[in-house]
């Protein structure tokens, strides 16, 4: 999913429930991790058990040693569904290879353009393998990119759409950053300091100061929340270009950014 | 505008009545008519292409230059402006006319019969009329007759009237007819009707009364919805006994098909008679009034004067017009020149409606001329004008506008307020280039207003007066800090753009919605701004001074280029800049398809100003705004990542994914029965996704491609994130179960279901697994030896025991997308968790708050199967619990009361010899096979040990998971193999007296073996019955 090829069978609350079993045992065999998942009691024909315990693997969520599996990361990582969110979308630039990482970065960057193409993830198919290089992403890859990148917070869901929208992940960056709060930021710094795990979305041209429309909007969205500011303050030299929307606040450029929490 | 000054100024001088206002107030406030129609015959609503300005029609007709006979209406629909006109024209008639004519204005407000000779009688020309005492007494007599009196004695003259029809009247009626009508009026019932308040009666009355309460305007007439029968009324009717005339009409009057045209014209039947009654009624004759005028133009003609009338709404004089009519149509030369009368030039206004069908043909026939005044009557500019001057006079002080008056009212000398408010906002430029500022309004609203808060039919200066000019300083006056409230509603220009670039940047709704209203109808409600060569920022068209003026929070709105100087409409409030060029390529939109988001735009504008829709229909916006609704219902199946969010798809499915049905819309006026998990709020947010979803589907034909669909995608994700969390508690049913979730009553169902239909026995609660629960349910055939109840429970359970299963395995599969196929991936830790909360609960789970709120069917459902299950329960176990202790008590009286597997093998040993030595000496008693409670004795104790610990058990669900173990079915050998013993020992007995009988009756000794067979029988059985 995240190292190999992605696959539907491997969903996010998959990987999740299998992890809280772990947590659960202690150590566990993999079989009888697979028997509490998808019991032969069931007679299922087919077994998804490997797709989504090797997607726990790749996110560095479990060890398996000898098919013997245990927890790989402090339980406070998986408390919660929010929580593992967080702890993977802080280590997807250490995936940078990965088909996930890629598709992703190249769904952001269509930008705007991505609302005239079809409506199916499954259909960018043969774009996003041009744009990726991944040669063996396939329809099913596409689909299985849907439910991740939904729930890491890239966009929503539309069936088979994905309406760009990066509010969720940047506040996951934004919180287990070190940003202080009501400090204002030029966005220069702003981008510099979120960089490090954000590349996935932002321009790898530093000269380019222009953000695509899903981080835009997410942008937008999380000023609108009041969990951060924008402005354009006059005068400022860094000028940052959001994707132009006329109606919003803030409708383009923005300089500064002000971190204000999410209680306030 | 002058705050100080209007709040005193504002009741003088806004008066729809023209007539009670005062001169200088009235002609400060006029605004010339140049669009009225002049005729030669009646046309009720003319088309005619000449217009002619007020003041041409004063020129040649009002004064009359050839000094001629003359009657002319001025007519148009209520409101237009007739009165107006009229005293208008008597304004300057006043001060143009020759020395030698007398003016008789009647008003509108003394329009009963005596009131209108009384102002006759006033004129001091007439001073020394003939038989002036007469009429004096006539119009001094007060009416003393009580108010029920006289309504009763207003009806009763309509009777006569029917009764006594000779035909003379014009319109005539058959005799069967006029029998039945005349029952009809006659009936108790029917006269309470109509003497009631409101009614037709008391219309009349207002015609009589000197003081009365009903508005004067009343036309004094049957209506032929005077004539509506209810099915109440009806009843009543019939139910007190009335003439079967009576009912007969009373019937016609209901029928669907001719009801509606029979009252009309019975309504215009009894019409005929109304002046001859009210007259009557009034104690004038017909012909007095007709008289007094005579008698007017005669004292007129001595004194060698002429007469001009103006006669404010003839429409309020009826009962009398027809009398007055007669009298301003007899001319003062040829036939009647010997009659020595007066010239009379009369001036009518009457309504359009009025004039067509009280003024009969020969009053028609006789008017000189029709002056029209057209609905509409304002071009633009005199619309802005209309406004300018009510404003500016009512900004006046009184001295300053009665001083102009002083002055003759030149127009030149129109006095001009200086502006206490009002800089750089929207002027008028009048005659002789004075120029009236309109202040609190703009032009765009002037227009706005008129055209969408008006109907057709209201465009008069009434309406302007009374809904536009008057609501709008009221409140600039109370209330500027809240201006424009709710009641301005943005109906025709709601532009999604601009209302969300507000809401966006402004927190208060209310102030958000406030400043909404005021861009979009006093500004161009464009989502742009513009900075002009001055420096001065415009905000939709509107100088950022003056929103600061009414305290509006600040926005920024996309920069357009300032429109040029020349295209400004009076240097205040340019007209907006065309938009830019699109950047992205333009997808071509039919116009049909825009049209239907347009419409839609407003219909859901209109709901969310008055919070109430309708989208249950198939008109067009109904429709489109239930597929926007259900448009937006499909994305939430999937934007709502509801797993992740910690809720199973199931639960999502049975709350709206399955039927589809998430949001019931605030003030839906239908399907008000059907359950819906969230109420979604007549909100701009609410108005701006539905209408992104309608633009989706309309646009782009179900997907985003469509031009500006990323503002649309983006206005729609950021709803999502703002309302996912609402949606999800409010699909989720922790809030209103109190704390019971369905999962738990499905789960609890399951395991009695299995426990009830014979699954795989355990021995506790604690042994059910979740394997037990994922299998299906036993196929249960009744061969057990449970109670007709348990089984009829069994049955019972079953009905719904497939889709509870469903239920289960679908609850705890962590599905892939929406439909997750067959296979199951479990949520182990969640099931197993749950299942052992149910299992701890598993009698004991509370329905009762789940029952009653739970709003979802197929959640309430599975609560009610349980309740089922839970209601039959303990009835159920009772009467198990005494098919067991009866099965025990025969046990327990052959057998100790602890069984062991050895009492019941000695049993079977003892009872084996018995029948081997009854075998022996041949009795006639079948032989018991013991063997299978022998080999099976081991069973056999374990469930006599298990009936014991169930009728000593007090913990039900002990007492169940025993129960459904069937102990009965494995005992029952035992107590067949009992109760033959018991029965057989007694037959054995019995065959020994009888054979030891026989042989003492005989001779022959019986053999010792036989005897001593017979003895150890006979020990046996002792040694049993001491057992069985």
């Amino acid at each position: 999913m995240f190292k190999g090829r992605m696959k539907t069978a491997a969903t996010p609350e998959r990987v999740y429930a299998l992890c809280k079993i772990v947590e659960a045992e202690g150590i566990i065999t993999s079989s009888k991790l697979k028997e509490k998942m998808e019991p032969s009691f069931l007679s299922q024909a087919t077994v998804y058990y490997g797709d989504y315990r090797t997607a726990a693997e790749e996110l560095g969520l479990i060890k398996n040693e000898d098919n013997m599996i245990s927890l790989a990361v402090d339980p406070a990582v998986i408390a919660t569904l929010a929580s593992m969110r967080g702890y993977i979308n802080g280590r997807l630039e250490q995936m940078q290879d990965g088909p996930f990482y890629k598709v992703t970065k190249s769904y952001f960057e269509i930008g705007k353009d991505i609302f005239h193409k079809e409506n199916s993830v499954s259909s960018l198919v043969s774009e996003m393998k041009n744009m990726t290089g991944e040669s063996t992403l396939d329809a099913d890859g596409m689909r299985a990119w849907r439910f991740w990148a939904s729930f890491l917070g890239f966009g929503y869901l539309h069936d088979m759409f994905v309406i760009p929208n990066a509010k969720v992940f940047l506040e996951d960056l934004i919180i287990s950053s070190e940003l202080e709060l009501e400090h204002l930021y030029s966005f220069g710094e702003f981008i510099d300091i979120l960089r490090p795990r954000c590349n996935i979305l932002f321009p790898t041209d530093v000269t380019e100061k222009s953000l695509n429309f899903g981080v835009s909007a997410g942008l937008r969205a999380l000023h609108d929340c009041k969990e951060i500011e924008l402005q354009h303050i006059l005068d400022q030299q860094d000028i940052w270009n959001l994707c132009n929307m006329p109606a919003h606040a803030i409708k383009g450029t923005v300089t500064n950014i002000t971190i204000l929490g999410r209680d306030t | 505008m002058n705050t100080n000054v209007v709040r005193k100024r504002i009741n003088q001088v806004i008066k729809t009545d023209s007539v009670s206002s005062s001169q200088g107030d009235f002609l400060a406030t006029h605004v010339p008519l140049n669009r009225l129609y002049l005729l030669d015959s009646f046309q009720i609503e003319p088309t005619s292409s000449v217009e002619y300005s007020e003041e041409a029609v004063y020129e040649d007709y009002v004064l009359n230059p050839d000094n001629k006979h003359q009657l002319i209406t001025v007519y148009g629909q209520s409101g237009t402006g007739k009165s107006h006109l009229i005293r208008w024209f008597e304004a300057r008639f006043e001060q143009d006319k020759p020395t030698d004519e007398v003016v008789l204005f009647i008003k509108r407000s003394d329009n009963t019969l005596k009131g209108t000779i009384k102002q006759l009688l006033d004129k001091e020309e007439v001073r020394n009329i003939h038989r002036r005492d007469i009429y004096e007494r006539l119009v001094e007599a007060s009416i003393s007759v009580e108010e029920n009196k006289l309504k009763d004695l207003l009806y009763t003259n309509f009777g006569i009237e029917v009764r006594n029809d000779n035909g003379s009247h014009g319109i005539t009626i058959t005799n069967t007819e006029s029998k039945r009508l005349s029952a009809f009026l006659d009936n108790e019932v029917i006269r309470n009707y109509m003497l009631r308040e409101n009614g037709p009666v008391e219309r009349m009355y207002s015609k009589i009364a000197e003081h009365t309460d009903v508005d004067r305007d009343t036309v004094a007439q049957f209506l032929p919805s005077d004539f509506s029968i209810s099915n109440d009324l009806m009843e009543s009717l019939e139910s007190s006994g009335g003439d079967l005339k009576a009912a007969k009409m009373a019937r016609r009057l209901m029928a669907d098909d001719s009801g509606d045209k029979e009252a009309e014209k019975i309504a215009n039947y009894l019409n005929q008679f109304v002046n001859d009654v009210i007259q009557r009624c009034a104690g004038i004759e017909p012909g007095d009034f007709k008289q007094v005028f005579l008698e007017i133009r005669k004292e007129l003609y001595k004194q060698g004067k002429g007469l001009t009338l103006f006669v404010e709404d003839i429409t309020s004089f009826t009962g009398v017009d027809d009398a007055l009519l007669d009298a301003l149509i007899v001319e003062n030369t040829g036939l009647n020149e010997e009659e020595h009368l007066c010239r009379i030039s009369s001036i009518i206004g009457t309504t359009s409606g009025y004039l067509q069908t009280n003024f009969r043909d020969n009053h028609k026939d006789r008017i000189t001329k029709f002056v029209y005044i057209p609905d509409n009557v304002f071009p633009t500019e005199e619309l802005f004008e209309f406004v300018g001057r009510y404003i500016n006079t009512m900004s006046l002080e009184t001295s300053e506008v009665e001083d102009w008056l002083s002055k003759h009212a030149n127009p030149a000398d129109y006095p001009i307020h200086n502006n206490e408010e009002g800089e750089h906002w929207d002027t008028v430029t009048i005659e002789h280039g004075k120029s009236l500022n309109l202040y609190p309004f703009s032009k765009r609203s002037i227009e706005y207003l008129y055209n969408l808060w008006l109907p057709v039919g209201q465009k008069t200066p009434r309406f302007i007066i009374r809904k536009i000019i008057e609501p709008v300083l009221r409140d600039v006056l109370d209330h500027k800090d809240h201006f424009p409230d709710e009641k301005y509603k943005v109906t025709s220009n709601a532009n999604s753009s601009l209302n969300f670039s507000i809401h966006n940047q402004i927190d208060d709704d209310k102030q958000a919605n406030r400043l909404f209203r005021f861009l979009s109808i006093w500004g161009n409600g464009k989502p742009e701004e513009y900075t002009d060569e001055s420096g001065t920022r415009y905000i939709c068209s509107i100088r950022e001074d003056l929103l600061q003026d009414f305290s509006f929070p600040l926005i920024t709105l996309s920069d357009i280029e300032p429109p040029a100087s020349e295209t400004k409409t009076n240097g205040t409030l340019p007209a907006a800049h065309e938009e830019p060029e699109p950047e992205e390529p333009i997808i071509s939109v039919s116009e049909d398809r825009q049209v239907k988001i347009a419409n839609l735009e407003e219909y859901l504008g209109k709901w969310v100003n008055e919070k109430t829709i309708d989208i249950s229909t198939s008109l067009k916006n109904s429709a489109a705004a239930r597929n926007a609704v259900e448009d937006l219902t499909d994305y939430l199946k999937t934007a709502i990542n509801w797993q992740s969010e910690g809720e199973s798809y199931d639960n999502a499915k049975k709350a709206f994914i399955d039927n589809g049905k998430l949001f019931f819309l605030e003030g839906q006026t239908k399907n008000r029965d059907t359950n819906y998990p969230c109420v979604l709020p007549a909100t701009w947010e609410s108005q701006f996704v539905l209408m992104a979803f309608a633009r989706w589907r309309e646009f782009g034909q179900c997907s985003w491609n469509y031009r500006d669909a990323d503002f649309d995608a983006f206005i729609v994700s950021e709803w999502t994130e703002k309302h996912k969390r609402e949606i999800f508690t409010s699909v989720s049913e922790d809030s209103t179960t109190n704390g019971l979730e369905y999962i738990d009553a499905a789960l609890a169902y399951e395991i009695l279901g299995k426990l009830f239909c014979g699954n795989p026995c355990v021995d506790s609660v604690d042994d059910i697994s979740i394997e037990l629960v994922c299998e299906e349910l036993s196929d249960n055939d009744n061969s057990n030896h449970h109670t007709s109840d348990w089984n009829a429970l069994a049955k019972i359970i079953k009905r719904n025991a497939e889709s509870n299963h469903k239920t289960i395995l679908d609850y705890y599969n962590l599905i892939q997308g929406t439909s997750g196929g067959s296979l199951k991936v479990f949520d182990y830790l969640s099931f197993d968790r749950e299942l052992h909360n149910v299992k701890n609960n598993l009698l004991s789970l509370v329905l009762e708050p789940a029952i009653e709120n739970e709003v979802i069917k197929a959640r309430r459902d599975i609560y009610f199967s349980l309740q089922e299950v839970y209601n039959r329960l303990d009835t159920v176990l009772d009467n198990e619990q005494e098919a067991l202790r009866s099965v025990y008590s025969i046990v327990t009286e052959a057998l100790d009361e602890d069984v062991e597997e050895d009492d019941i093998t000695d049993l079977t040993s003892a009872a084996e010899r018995f029948y081997n030595k009854v075998n022996e000496v041949q009795f006639n008693i079948g032989i018991a096979d013991c063997s299978y409670v022998k080999q099976n004795a081991n069973h056999i104790a374990n469930a006599i040990n298990n009936i014991k610990t169930i009728l000593d058990s007090d913990s039900k669900v002990d007492m169940l998971v025993l129960m459904s173990k069937d102990p009965c079915l494995t005992v029952n050998p035992l107590v067949e193999l009992l109760q033959k013993l018991d029965q057989d020992l007694i037959k054995a007995n019995q065959n020994i007296e009888f054979k030891k009988a026989e042989l003492g009756d005989v001779d022959d000794q019986p053999s010792d073996i036989f005897m001593n067979a017979m003895d150890e029988l006979a020990q046996d059985i002792a040694r049993l019955e001491t057992e069985v």
